[in-house]
């Protein structure tokens, strides 16, 4: 049974205003290492340790979101929304987090490791930000982006729902920031976690839409100006 | 004064013990606008209940157990069949109330976008006074429902036009007013929202239930919603992954000790096989099973569940 008795309590998630400038789409965690279902580092490690099943839902669901993921993308530049990327890794030159290195998660943010799907590709203007643990804003240098260009709030798109895409929207939470979370551009590890996670996500912080709604409030910003979700 | 139900009108006396807001045959994946729900969606989690026989044995059950009347409140757009309902109402002995109306976006058909409001309220109106499509069969009560956090868009479309085909009829509105965004809706119901835009419409509060309400409920929103005079109808008993019945059972019991027994309605919004008896759920007899003896316990007495039960529903679904 699946109940989210905190909704109960908390107040209503307040509007958020999608407009240029303000609203970006983050893309989380959608590199190789996860993004990858044959030769990733999730898939290489589940491989060896023989336990790849129990990725079968992670897969079959990142495997169902990648074309609204490609969709969206394609969506915000051609909207004129910012696009930022950010991956579990560390910088060339730094050293692995002690969440990395807890994990064994060691992936440098370069090169191979941080090979993207064509569809979701970043542009060469569009900046890739390395993340410590599971959440994007424990990056300074991902803070200080957002700071820097006024961002008001992202639609989050990306891998690891259940771990780092709640991490990343309670931490945007704990900064005044909206988050607007694509559910189904986003793939948990497990379906049970997904509906947990997207109700619990809910309550008084986070917004959840489809890709297709997504779609058409773009549609309508392009005629009408700001439009809030 | 008369309730309108599949097999013709009957007197508000005949309604008896009555579930306002259920479905019997409905299979959502008809849906015109799927896409909207979302790729994750797993095809199993639609509403889906199609099997006649099946669906004959669960009426006949909730008959057994009291029951007398249900109100099927499947709209146009995802299976709403008022030949089946007939010849469900006349097999099995319930009497059925079938829904003019719009249900959420997804299912919306296509020519709610291309018609105006006047067209559609018209439609809806002559499915309430003459009958859908060429069948005879009428419909004796409209649906608004919001799947948002805010009325907009088609569903304010409809909304307005179920508010005029409400004036001109007199039938009652029944709603759904929160779907799966309800985390965003204060009080967790936007009845409050679609009450502002009603009454900007001339529809009488009295005539308008508020759906859904124990999905999220907060208890200062729905007094204030009796309040102005509404239905409040806790219509999701049974379906504990929302709220438990023991809460529920406590809110309702709350809101008769504040005065509001008049206004409150019950129901299951029975929809999947699951929740059916033949799928190893409680049906249309939970209430009757499970949740009376709760309300019982908790002091609620055999009059006041008459007025659930029988009074109010007879009320609600009277046109004036």
């Amino acid at each position: 049974m699946l109940r989210h008795p905190l909704t109960l309590l908390t107040r209503e998630v307040p509007p958020i205003s999608l407009q240029p400038g303000s609203t970006w789409l983050l893309v989380q965690d959608l590199h190789a290492p996860f993004a990858d279902l044959d030769q990733g580092a999730l898939a290489v490690m589940a491989a060896r340790k023989v336990v790849g099943r129990e990725f079968d839902e992670f897969a079959e669901t990142l495997r169902l979101v990648a074309a609204n993921v490609a969709r969206l993308v394609a969506a915000a530049r051609a909207h004129r929304l910012g696009v930022v990327y950010s991956c579990l890794g560390y910088e060339s030159g730094a050293t692995p987090s002690a969440f990395q290195e807890a994990t064994g998660w060691r992936w440098q943010v370069a090169g191979i490791e941080t090979e993207f799907p064509p569809g979701w590709q970043p542009l060469p203007e569009e900046r890739v930000f390395s993340k410590p643990g599971w959440g994007a804003l424990a990056n300074p240098a991902f803070v200080r982006f957002l700071e820097d260009r006024r961002v008001e709030n992202l639609i989050v798109v990306g891998a690891m729902l259940d771990f780092g895409i709640r991490q990343t929207c309670y931490e945007l939470a704990d900064r005044g920031l909206g988050s607007l979370v694509i559910s189904d551009a986003v793939a948990p590890l497990t379906l049970g976690a997904q509906a947990h996670t997207t109700g619990n996500l809910a309550h008084g912080l986070t917004k959840l839409r489809s890709t297709a709604e997504l779609l058409d409030l773009l549609a309508v910003m392009r005629t009408e100006g700001p439009v809030l979700v | 004064m008369v309730i309108q139900t599949v097999l013709g009108p009957i007197s508000p006396e005949q309604l008896g013990v009555c579930l306002p807001h259920e479905h019997i045959w409905c299979d959502q994946r008809l849906a015109p606008r799927q896409e909207l729900f979302g790729v994750t969606r797993s095809t199993s989690s639609y509403m889906k209940l199609n099997d006649y026989d099946r669906m004959c044995a669960e009426l006949i059950a909730y008959r057994e157990a009291g029951g007398s009347s249900v109100v099927e409140v499947t709209c146009d757009g995802w299976g709403r069949d008022l030949d089946v309902l007939a010849r469900l109402s006349a097999a099995s002995g319930v009497h059925i109330v079938a829904t003019a109306g719009f249900y959420i976006e997804p299912c919306l058909p296509a020519f709610v976008a291309e018609w105006t409001v006047e067209r559609l309220a018209d439609h809806l109106t002559r499915e309430i006074e003459a009958g859908v499509g060429d069948s005879g069969r009428r419909c004796g009560v409209l649906k608004s429902a919001i799947h948002r956090a805010r009325v907009e868009g088609l569903e304010l479309k409809g909304l307005r036009a179920v508010a005029i085909a409400q004036r001109r009829t007199g039938v009652a509105i029944t709603s759904h007013t929160t779907g799966g965004r309800r985390q965003e809706v204060p009080g967790g119901t936007v009845g409050v929202l679609q009450l502002e835009i009603l009454r900007a419409e001339g529809v009488d509060p009295s005539r308008f239930i508020v759906g859904h309400v124990d999905e999220r409920p907060d208890i200062d929103v729905l007094c204030g919603l009796a309040e102005a005079g509404c239905f409040i109808q806790f219509d999701v008993i049974g379906k504990e992954h929302w709220l438990l019945d023991e809460t529920r059972a406590e809110l309702i019991t709350a809101m008769i000790d504040r005065g509001y027994l008049a206004h409150l309605l019950m129901s299951h919004d029975r929809n999947r096989d699951h929740e059916m008896r033949y799928g190893g759920g409680t049906g249309y007899r939970h209430l009757f099973d499970c949740f009376l003896p709760r309300l019982r316990r908790l002091g609620v007495s055999p009059a006041e569940i008459q007025h659930l039960l029988v009074t109010n529903p007879a009320r609600a679904f009277t046109r004036v």
